[in-house]
């Protein structure tokens, strides 16, 4: 492709992947047990967290992310350069897809729609947790997905 | 901070509403499934971690793999002219591997002689997408001078496999072009 956007360090949006792992674990944690009572609770306001985070990533681009400077400060220097660049668009979209997810999260729990939060958290977890152990970005194959279904 | 309270107040009255009609229609099995409720959050996550660990060994089982032989040729008119063996890669806008996959490919054209590298974007060439079925970017295919394909590659692959393959495939034209000789 000759149109050259911004490039990143690969293993930048993976680490990112690896704390929203964690953070999504904690919200699956602590919203399971009030599944059917949905209330303003930790889980909820974790989950309003996770999706300005997401939200940060999808319009503002991961590089300014607050996970990109963590990232920056923490592992980059123990690893070294990276072997390859990666495009910015395809952890952007990723990021979109999180941001989707966690605001239908974030709607059904105000609607109190019980076990809203936790299916939202649990596809977003997931997704996450792909990204973050196998380097496989749910969010990618599903646009090249849609491209496809489209074409047909 | 008096909007903020006044939406907290709004947002439990539609709580208590929603709440209010969802315990009139509560199913028989909700009683039992709160009794169990202490190992239900470990027993979730615990379900999802095996079930996306499933999904991404089968994902990374297929990244990498190596169709041969097959009938079905390239345009040459697709390939760099004056190489023996082209690897021609098929890439996407929003693919992850694909400039990893450019940089090894790169890296194999300049290491055996002969072998170059040529990129295309999938709505480029749409005849070999239907053909190949290229279901993934980056698919590479790698492509005699004639344009017969020799190997098709699902996803990145590693620079030593990716160098066997290309060995082989120049082995394999040797033996060929032997057997016209005799």
């Amino acid at each position: 492709m000759n149109t050259k956007s911004k490039q990143l360090d690969p293993r930048g949006p993976r680490f990112g992947a690896a704390i929203t792992t964690v953070l999504f674990a904690a919200i699956l944690l602590l919203g399971i047990p009030a599944a059917t009572e949905p209330a303003f609770d930790a889980a909820w306001w974790l989950l309003v967290a996770a999706t300005v985070l997401f939200g940060w990533g999808s319009i503002l681009g991961p590089s300014g992310h607050p996970y990109a400077w963590l990232y920056r400060v923490s592992l980059k220097k123990l690893l070294g350069a990276p072997s390859f660049m990666e495009d910015e668009a395809p952890p952007r979209f990723a990021q979109t897809v999180g941001f989707a997810i966690s605001l239908l999260g974030v709607l059904l729990h105000l609607f109190a729609v019980p076990w809203g939060l936790v299916i939202a958290s649990a596809m977003a977890f997931v997704a996450a947790f792909l990204n973050a152990v196998f380097g496989l970005c749910l969010g990618c194959e599903l646009y090249s997905l849609l491209l496809r279904a489209r074409r047909r | 901070m008096s909007l903020a309270s006044s939406l907290t107040r709004l947002v439990s009255q539609l709580h208590r509403r929603h709440i209010t009609s969802h315990t009139e229609a509560t199913p028989a099995f909700l009683p039992t499934l709160v009794a169990t409720m202490d190992f239900l959050p470990l027993g979730i996550l615990t379900g999802l971690i095996v079930v996306s660990t499933a999904v991404g060994l089968i994902w990374r089982a297929r990244q990498g793999a190596v169709t041969s032989g097959g009938e079905a040729d390239i345009s040459p008119a697709l390939l760099a002219p004056g190489h023996w063996l082209t690897l021609v890669q098929v890439s996407a806008p929003l693919c992850s591997y694909c400039s990893a996959m450019r940089g090894i490919l790169q890296r194999a054209s300049e290491k055996h002689g002969g072998v170059a590298h040529v990129e295309f974007d999938v709505s480029e060439i749409p005849t070999v997408i239907e053909k190949f079925a290229v279901r993934q970017t980056p698919t590479t295919f790698l492509v005699e001078a004639d344009g017969r394909v020799v190997h098709q590659i699902g996803g990145p692959i590693a620079p030593p496999a990716l160098d066997a393959l290309i060995t082989q495939a120049r082995e394999d034209v040797r033996k060929r072009s032997d057997e016209y000789e005799i």
